[in-house]
């Protein structure tokens, strides 16, 4: 498309410019929200307790000790 | 014991998403910076077609904004979701730049970059050009709190391990924030942004040439990329240079691993410029070696050596001894807090604690770990040698190549012959992909290099884990895949159609016509 010979479709262009941009960040807040929703789910908690740190680094049930957010 | 597909699908997930944020990253750097120097032009001297320049290279400024937008966000979210343990032991300290990163710099960023496409018209001309300023002022400040964070996992200076909370804490952030990897990192990693930008002006404005559109245009444009392409990229081989030495100063492994460096050499240390590394034989085989440069770039001295891969895992070895007994300290702590002697022998052996827990791969009874054992763990201290040997040396091969490529741009600018020469026009058109290739290659060099560790020195990558299921990660790393692939071809296709519409679909036609 070349607008050189048309400038009264300018500000079409600019328009779909901003449609198309819009269009883009939709699909990304929507495809990342379904993918934390799918995936990922209360039981991932953010943070490991202290307790839970220390087990992890140091008791022999290392690793099999699920996050809490208490300590 | 640790679910190892866990810690490897971690660890694949982050890199593609920091890979794929970092296609954006730099054209951002760049770029903002570029729009910012043209509009100053149009402000200092009122003529039209710096303006129109402002306004198209920033509206593919806009489209590389948008798509970059958020992707960064998916990197934070894994530390908690993927990497809770790393993100418990080490996030007082790593949490705190990524927090100032959000609400100074990106907020900046976002703020200002809305002014920018809607005040034009809104402004006054001074106004706006503060604006654009602000957004490029906003992206590197971005780059800074984002590579403090990243330097601390380099070189975590100004923090100790507290015994009672089970993680590091912040001593001096001062350390923190003036870390000299940090500094180092910073300035070199946007100075490659800046190099990303004059390419990606210089690209298209070829390509305009080529075709014969908008050659006041292009020709402006590629006089702007030009000098500023080469200031910037002279600039990432220097402070590449420095990124080295400081390195050199506290990750001896990683610039062994790059040099492929098996035994220490007498200083000065020479560069190896090409050869086949043998990892079995332990050996680089064809080696073409340039004296004195490796111990020049490592140490800044004639006389002092740069250790080989064998010495370093022998010393780690040792670490790893003394980690043990600051392991068996730090259980009897735990047990009896009040108990003196434990406090003072763990005192005398922290700075090895992190090496004590390589062992936990092979054994949960740490402080009985054999000689075997501990040999083996010695060894994880050595990164892959061979992707990081080949991937320094295109990076290094790809910034020299800028350097040429750039100072004869600058000349041919000089002596306004930009567009005589198809042939160079061409090499502009098709040195396009190569920033992005040079920053990808970088970060892996960085990345892979500081392995086993996700802090150097301190926290092993295995033991960084949530404790997720494995399935988890996998579908949300497929998920990831999907998406981002789908956003990229996005991406190129809407770059593609508003590069090959030209200024002229946004801006005037006199633009387009070569209107001064």
């Amino acid at each position: 498309m070349d607008f050189r010979s048309s400038p009264s479709r300018m500000p079409n262009s600019r328009a779909q410019y901003w449609r198309e941009i819009s269009a883009v960040l939709a699909l990304k807040a929507f495809g990342l929200a379904l993918i934390y929703l799918l995936c990922f789910g209360p039981s991932n908690s953010i943070e490991p307790s202290t307790v839970a740190m220390f087990r992890h680094l140091m008791s022999p049930a290392a690793g099999d000790t699920p996050e809490t957010t208490h300590d | 014991m640790i679910d190892s597909t866990v810690v490897d699908l971690s660890r694949l997930q982050f890199a593609l998403t920091a890979m794929y944020h970092f296609l954006f990253v730099p054209l951002t750097l760049g770029l903002s910076v570029l729009l910012a120097i043209m509009e100053s032009v149009f402000v200092m001297t009122g003529r039209r077609i710096w303006r129109d320049m402002t306004q198209y290279w920033g509206m593919l400024f806009g489209i590389n904004f948008a798509m970059g937008v958020a992707t960064g966000l998916t990197m934070e979210f894994q530390f908690g979701t993927n990497w809770a343990y790393y993100s418990h032991y080490v996030g007082d300290i790593f949490g705190t730049p990524l927090a100032i990163e959000g609400l100074m710099a990106f907020f900046l960023e976002a703020t200002f970059v809305g002014l920018f496409f809607f005040g034009w018209n809104r402004l006054s001309p001074i106004g706006h050009l503060a604006t654009t300023w602000l957004v490029a002022l906003g992206t590197n400040l971005s780059a800074l709190w984002i590579l403090v964070a990243n330097g601390w996992m380099q070189n975590p200076a100004g923090a100790e391990f507290n015994p009672r909370s089970m993680r590091m804490e912040v001593t001096s952030f001062y350390d923190v924030l003036f870390n000299p990897v940090a500094q180092a990192k910073f300035v070199h990693t946007v100075s490659a942004g800046y190099v990303t930008g004059a390419i990606f002006v210089m690209a298209v404005s070829a390509w305009f040439l080529l075709r014969g559109r908008n050659a006041a245009f292009a020709r402006r444009s590629m006089t702007v990329a030009a000098s500023f392409g080469l200031a910037s990229a002279l600039s990432v081989v220097v402070l590449g240079d420095e990124s080295g030495y400081t390195a050199s100063e506290n990750q001896k492994m990683k610039v062994a691993a790059i040099e492929a460096m098996w035994e220490t050499e007498p200083a000065p240390a020479s560069f190896t410029i090409f050869g086949i590394p043998d990892l079995e034989a332990g050996r680089t085989n064809y080696a073409v070696r340039i004296p004195w440069v490796l111990g020049l770039i490592a140490t800044r001295s004639l006389d002092t050596p740069v250790p080989g891969i064998r010495n370093l895992v022998a010393d780690n070895a040792e670490r790893i001894k003394s980690g043990m007994i600051a392991y068996g300290a730090l259980a009897e702590l735990k047990v009896n807090p009040g108990d003196d002697a434990a406090r003072a022998v763990f005192a005398a052996h922290v700075r090895d604690l992190g090496y004590g827990l390589l062992l936990k791969r092979y054994t949960d009874k740490v402080v009985d770990a054999n000689a075997q054992q501990v040999q083996k763990a010695a060894w994880d201290t050595e990164p892959n040698v061979l992707p990081l040997f080949w991937s320094f040396r295109f990076m290094v091969a790809i910034g020299f190549f800028f350097i040429a490529f750039f100072a004869f741009s600058f000349w041919l600018s000089a002596k306004r012959r930009l567009d005589r020469y198809r042939w160079f026009l061409r090499l502009a058109l098709l040195a396009l992909p190569l920033p992005w290739i040079s920053s990808e290659l970088g970060w892996f060099v960085a990345e892979n290099g500081r392995q086993p560790w996700t802090i150097d020195g301190v926290l092993p990558t295995y033991l960084s884990t949530s404790s997720i299921d494995s399935t988890s990660v996998a579908v949300s790393l497929i998920g990831f895949v999907l998406l981002y692939s789908l956003l990229a071809i996005v991406e190129v296709y809407l770059m593609v159609k508003y590069i090959r519409l030209g200024p002229e679909s946004s801006l005037g036609s006199a633009t387009a016509a070569g209107a001064q």
